[in-house]
């Protein structure tokens, strides 16, 4: 129990960041790692060791997530999810915001199936295989998900961060 | 002499990934120098890759991080001012066929009269008769949105409340026995509750339940409309008035 709790920890910024994708809201994104956390300990019995600790809460993240969705019915309305970016520390947030707005907002555009092959393919660095397998797809199912997804953000973002012009 | 290579975006992204063996990737990379092209959009896919990973980095662990005490010393999480996630919540693992679903059960309580009209009396497939059926009774009848109502063996848990389109409360539920597992959705119609989705496939192992199948479930619930869920104060205003207040 204490190699899966400190485990547990130490996956704590990827299951965060993976959270953050999966909602668009920072203040969700804490709610589904939380509550993933509380089911992940309840179930800790059921766990083996030296089977992926990682796959199993990004599985468990996503089935709550669907749940949230469903219950508040939220999948037609616009999440203000940028606002949520912004804490208490006035201007260092506000830069970072701003900073980070582009390529959330071009990620955040994308479907949710979409958002998730990127997460763990470009940003967790993870193999197709294994990607697959957390999202219960086929291989050729990340494949053509990954393309379309990548396709659109080369559009967006390919070119380098925009030039902010000087008003004539 | 080989065939000239399409260079597709998903065999780029293949490319970019290292997912491709070493023939195929020497193939890849002789293709590039006549297609300018692909060396284009090869170029935009890493640029964004990279901005991705340089904008979205991995938060970082603060010493005081109050998610970390709770796992490691079991000290209790300060709640948000928001709803809480139900983390027992769970409808989720639905098979993506419809083999499972049968609708339109009337569930039975074993008091009932015998003139009572019941459109019908099924025991839920994957449930073993009617002491299953009385425990979903009870807990369509009486359970709070996210905690299980659990007896010999047996749990039935209601997900959530919501009212329908046409006038009706409903509630999705989660029943669990010994090895089988099913979710649903009834709804109160004349005094009853009504199975109309009911998927009896779902695996009982709930903390490695997949992700991403519960289309069919999602699928019943949007033909149903309604409102978003109802408020747990709501709801137990309904549960303490015997459902019925009739849907706004």
């Amino acid at each position: 129990m204490p190699d899966f709790r400190r485990e547990l920890v130490e996956l704590l910024p990827r299951l965060r960041r993976f959270a953050s994708v999966l909602t668009r809201s920072h203040d969700d994104a804490e709610d589904v790692v939380q509550a993933a956390v509380e089911r992940a300990l309840r179930h800790a019995d059921s766990w083996q060791q030296g089977t992926r600790l990682d796959s199993w809460l990004y599985r468990i993240m996503q089935n709550l997530w669907r749940d949230e969705l469903r219950a508040h019915r939220r999948r037609a309305e616009p999440l203000d999810s940028h606002a949520d970016l912004a804490g208490p520390d006035g201007r260092d947030v506000t830069i970072r915001h701003i900073q980070t707005n582009e390529a959330r907002l071009a990620l955040d555009q994308l479907p949710e199936e979409q958002r998730m092959v990127i997460v763990l393919v470009v940003l967790d660095g993870m193999s197709y295989q294994e990607t697959a397998s957390i999202l219960e797809v086929p291989v050729g199912t990340v494949m053509s998900r990954l393309a379309r997804a990548r396709a659109k953000l080369a559009a967006s973002l390919g070119e380098g961060p925009q030039r902010v012009r000087a008003a004539k | 002499m080989s065939e000239r290579l399409e260079l597709n975006d998903e065999l780029l992204c293949a490319y970019m990934d290292g997912e491709l063996d070493a023939e195929m990737r020497a193939r890849v990379e002789k293709a590039l120098i006549d297609d300018a092209g692909a060396r284009v959009r090869l170029e935009r896919m890493r640029v964004a890759d990279e901005r991705l990973k340089a904008e979205i980095p991995l938060p970082a662990l603060q010493p005081n991080d109050p998610l970390s005490a709770r796992i490691l010393d079991g000290t209790p999480v300060p709640r948000t001012s928001r709803a809480p996630l139900r983390s027992g919540a769970v409808i989720t693992a639905l098979a993506a066929g419809a083999a499972g679903l049968v609708v339109g059960f009337v569930l039975a309580r074993s008091q009932q009269a015998p003139e009572t009209p019941v459109a019908a009396v099924a025991p839920a497939p994957s449930l073993s008769g009617a002491s299953s059926n009385a425990l979903l009774l009870a807990a369509l009848d009486g359970g709070e949105s996210g905690k299980a109502i659990d007896q010999g063996g047996r749990s039935a848990q209601i997900i959530l409340t919501f009212e329908s389109d046409d006038g009706r409360y409903c509630r999705a539920f989660r029943s669990h026995e010994a090895n089988a597992a099913a979710e649903g959705v009834a709804c109160r119609n004349d005094g009853q509750w009504e199975v109309v989705a009911w998927d009896g496939t779902v695996d009982p192992d709930e903390g490695f339940r997949a992700a991403g199948a519960s289309e069919l479930l999602d699928d019943v619930m949007d033909r149903l409309g309604g409102s978003a869920a109802l408020e747990a104060a709501d709801e137990r205003g309904l549960i303490e008035q015997h459902w019925s207040t009739p849907p706004r």
